[in-house]
């Protein structure tokens, strides 16, 4: 592929990009206006009067048709303004930005660790495909990856957070950690039986199962008979031309899990008591927090796009016959 | 010995050494003799954080233990079971005999927290501004025709009628806090820093509000009643109802502040770290019918779903025998309580007889009619539902549940009154007044659309009554009224589990206090394990034990390196050996 024609195929990207982002962003508006529940009596309280309630929708704008309240959202968005949370008194940029690096901390950490052990272990276990190895491993991961998350999350609070006291299970942060090295560490700490969970039942199954299926078809290919019947052995066979070709649809997963990073893990993030992305969305939604929703919704989309721009730049890098066209 | 075996046993050495170390850091000291010491951090746990430190701004129940227990004060405190009031930022009141004038009188050595005095301008301010805003607290406060300010420590309410029940609704729980006048005046109060660092005059000063982990509230040493026992307040959020138990027994959090399930508390009551309180019956739950719908607006049919409800089947299936049945429209710890006024009692075949005399006899298929029950998930009546459900059918009506999160709810049935039989709950005290909120004519939760004019007239009288005994009549009479009509019935007498450590006392919901201590008052809260230097120990152990195991696990994982790397160069030395 050509490395030049790369800026260009990355700038088409994202302009064709704008118009999906805008029509993510309709689509939710009108699906969350049409939803049932009434933002201004739930900001107002069970106590308030029907005049108190009147006033609430009116402060914030909620007795305005849609469509003025529909493109004076976009028109701040131009400006940069995500608009004001109604449940959190805070602009919603500011509280996105409370909990999204929690999120990708703990996500990342997680996936990038899962990855990699997944594929090590998938690509070790298609070298040994048909021994009992295989076996064991194909079982294991289908088994954890049929587990529930909470389960295994709540199974490890009990284990080693109730009965061994190894590890803390309950938020990001323990209580009065001063120092940037203490609060690293105290996160870290934190993170450890979260991140064990989304790797045992999300990262490594899907990626030790994804990676060992691609070994195994791409070993079957002709051209690794060739490459034996050429007298390389087997360890340069499986680096220099089997493991790039086989790699590719592991990438390919990587983005779409990636593109769940954000709001994917509400269930662990609850479990954990993790204060992240998914339990924002989920209390937005509860609290029928209009903006802070649509703010969700607009990082979320935005991300989702990134990641298979991504993907798709990285897809093209490693197969030729993929072009930036 | 060979080398690298002195190597491995040198490093093993080593590591065994520093989780020695790291043990000794785990050691804590010995609970003292049970009497009240100053100290300790109390750990509460919540399961939502709140939205805003300042509760005037924003219907906020979730920071009540850092804002009306912590921060803030009030003009005065309740406590919800037993009705007493208790002195707060006022150290002394009068009600006129009329009961539309109260004069407080505040307390002289009362100061915010940044050391400025507080003054009868911080509650004229702070009220004033709740009724120009119109916020939520209005409700409370709308009947104040106006505020005197004769010194600096004397406010006086003059209200627009008589209301005997006032006094106690500036002590309860969606009363209004007293902010700082000099912090908030002339400033947009719904975003003003303090609704994150509030400044208040409070038996606890803000510390930190992590936004997902918690917030932390340390002793006032200042505070004009005396410093709280504790050193420190910590409010955790734990979402999860599982883990906020789980943490409870394991010692993480101390309190929890929202009950567990009713099906776990024998086992938690087994637990010797832990008491298990089951408060007075704090709130009653019940059936709400919609009068504005057939066939729900005829008394027969009323009555007859009434009698075809089995309320102590639901009290032993749903509430595993912790919940007490109701048997009037009051709680009947209620001091107003008629207990001549009864709800009608479980009784099948009467109620099939009603419902045949309303005219709605078994069809072919057996059933009568169909209703929806629609009840908040949020508020956990789902289980009372699909136990009524079976219990109606029994009667031939065939019942569709619909269980919906709050803000459906709140539409559904509060606003556009769409339902048959909604399943509530809600306080009707400590004030007998607070009553009138679900059957006053045109209140916002008269969801059942019930208009008695004579029940109205005998709110108003209770209202403004300042004689007990009148009162009392006033209220007796409204119970017979409602029996009779039946726009809606109670189920069973809501109790409110309270869960913490036994090494914790003078939490409120704690019997040795019992009616001694406003609802969430926690500056009598003291530890058994207090010495007064808990609390920065505490805290660097919380780091200092993560840094040990963080250290102990490197060096396990060096040695186990070290060893491989030997081992294999042995090895290749063999192989080229040979």
């Amino acid at each position: 592929m050509s490395v030049g024609r790369l800026p260009r195929y990355v700038v088409r990207r994202v302009l064709q990009f704008v118009p999906v982002i805008l029509a993510v962003l309709i689509f939710n508006f009108v699906l969350i206006k049409i939803a049932p529940g009434d933002p201004a009596l739930t900001m107002a309280g069970e106590w308030a009067t029907k005049e108190q309630v009147e006033l609430v929708r009116q402060k914030w704008g909620l007795d305005q048709p849609l469509m003025t309240q529909l493109l004076r959202y976009l028109g701040n968005l131009l400006g940069g303004d995500l608009g004001f949370s109604y449940h959190y008194h805070m602009p919603v940029l500011d509280v996105i930005m409370l909990r999204l690096p929690k999120t990708l901390l703990l996500v990342l950490t997680s996936m990038i660790m899962g990855i990699v052990l997944g594929t090590l272990i998938g690509v070790y276990s298609a070298s040994r495909y048909g021994t009992r190895l295989d076996l064991v491993a194909s079982v294991l991961s289908l088994a954890f990856y049929s587990i529930p998350v909470f389960w295994l999350g709540l199974l490890l609070i009990i284990v080693f957070g109730l009965n061994l006291k190894l590890f803390p299970y309950t938020g990001y942060i323990s209580f009065g950690v001063k120092g940037a090295f203490s609060v690293v560490v105290d996160v870290l700490w934190h993170m450890v039986m979260p991140s064990v969970t989304l790797m045992a039942c999300l990262y490594i199954p899907v990626f030790l199962r994804i990676s060992r299926a691609s070994v195994v078809e791409v070993m079957k290919e002709d051209y690794i008979t060739t490459a034996r019947a050429a007298g390389l052995g087997e360890r340069a066979v499986f680096m220099r031309h089997a493991l790039r070709n086989a790699i590719v649809p592991v990438v390919q997963m990587v983005g779409i899990w990636m593109s769940q990073a954000l709001t994917g893990v509400v269930l662990t993030e609850t479990v954990f008591s993790w204060p992240g992305m998914g339990t924002l969305m989920y209390t937005a939604i509860i609290m029928r927090d209009y903006p802070l929703l649509m703010g969700i919704f607009l990082i979320t989309a935005v991300w989702v796009v990134l990641t298979f721009l991504a993907v798709d730049v990285a897809t093209a890098y490693l197969d030729p016959r993929v072009t930036y066209e | 010995m060979k080398n690298w075996l002195r190597f491995i046993i040198t490093l093993a050495a080593v590591g065994a050494m520093v989780l020695g170390i790291a043990a000794m850091a785990l050691a804590h000291g010995e609970p003292t003799d049970n009497k009240p010491e100053y100290g300790g951090t109390l750990i509460i746990s919540n399961r939502v954080e709140m939205k805003t430190l300042n509760p005037n701004v924003d219907v906020d129940m979730e920071s009540f233990f850092v804002t009306h227990a912590g921060v803030y004060d009030r003009l005065v405190e309740l406590d919800t079971e037993t009705g007493n009031v208790f002195p707060d930022l006022a150290e002394s009141w009068e009600v006129s005999d009329d009961a539309k004038k109260l004069t407080f009188k505040l307390h002289p050595d009362a100061k915010w927290h940044d050391g400025e005095a507080v003054t009868s301008a911080d509650v004229e301010w702070t009220f004033n501004k709740i009724l120009e805003e119109q916020a939520w607290q209005s409700a409370v406060l709308n009947i104040i025709e106006s505020i005197e300010t004769p010194d600096k420590h004397t406010v006086i309410l003059n209200l627009n009628e008589p209301n005997a029940a006032f006094l106690s609704r500036l002590g309860e729980l969606n009363a209004p806090v007293i902010l700082p006048k000099h912090i908030y005046e002339g400033t947009d109060w719904t975003t003003n820093e303090a609704n994150e660092k509030p400044i208040g005059s409070g038996p606890f000063k803000f510390v930190e509000w992590v936004k997902g982990s918690h917030v932390e509230v340390v002793a006032n040493t200042e505070y004009h009643w005396g410093r709280p026992y504790v050193d420190r307040l910590i409010l955790r959020f734990i979402p999860s109802q599982a883990v906020d138990m789980a943490a409870c027994e394991s010692g993480e959090i101390h309190y929890m502040s929202q009950s567990p399930p009713f099906g776990e508390l024998e086992r938690l009551s087994k637990n010797s770290d832990l008491k298990v309180i089951l408060e007075k019956r704090v709130l009653p739950i019940w059936v709400a019918f919609n009068l504005r719908r057939e066939p729900v607006n005829d008394i027969r049919v009323r009555r007859a779903i009434a009698m075809a409800t089995d309320e102590e089947d639901i009290a032993k299936r749903v509430y595993f025998g912790h919940c007490p049945v109701a048997e009037g429209a009051y709680l009947s710890s209620s001091w107003v309580y008629n207990p001549d006024a009864l709800e009608p009692t479980y009784n099948p075949e009467e109620a099939e007889r009603l419902l045949d005399e309303a005219g709605y006899p078994r069809g072919a298929d057996g059933t009568r009619f169909s209703l929806e029950i629609v009840d908040s998930i949020t508020m956990g009546f789902s289980e009372t539902n699909q136990v009524m459900k079976e219990q109606l059918a029994k009667v031939g009506i065939d019942v569709t549940i619909e269980s919906i999160e709050w803000g459906s709810f709140t539409e559904k049935v509060l606003k556009k009154y769409d339902c048959d039989i909604a399943l509530v709950g809600g306080p009707h005290g400590p004030d007998p007044d607070t009553f009138s909120n679900f059957l006053e004519t045109g209140k916002f939760r008269n969801t059942m659309g019930y208009s008695n004019p004579r029940v109205d007239e005998l709110f108003q009288l209770g209202r403004s009554s300042g004689d007990p005994e009148k009162r009392k009549q006033y209220y007796q009479e409204i119970q017979q009224i409602v029996v009779d009509e039946l726009p809606r019935y109670n189920i069973v007498e809501y109790t409110w589990p309270c869960v913490y450590r036994a090494d914790w006392h003078g939490i409120p919901c704690d019997p040795e206090y019992d009616g001694q201590l406003a609802t969430y008052d926690m500056s009598h809260v003291w530890w058994d394990g207090a010495t007064g230097t808990e609390l920065e120990a505490a805290s660097a152990a919380a780091a200092g034990t993560a840094v040990w195991w963080i250290v102990g696990a490197a060096v396990v994982i060096v040695v186990a390196v070290g060893a491989y790397f030997l081992w294999f160069r042995k090895r290749a030395q063999s192989k080229a050996a040979s």
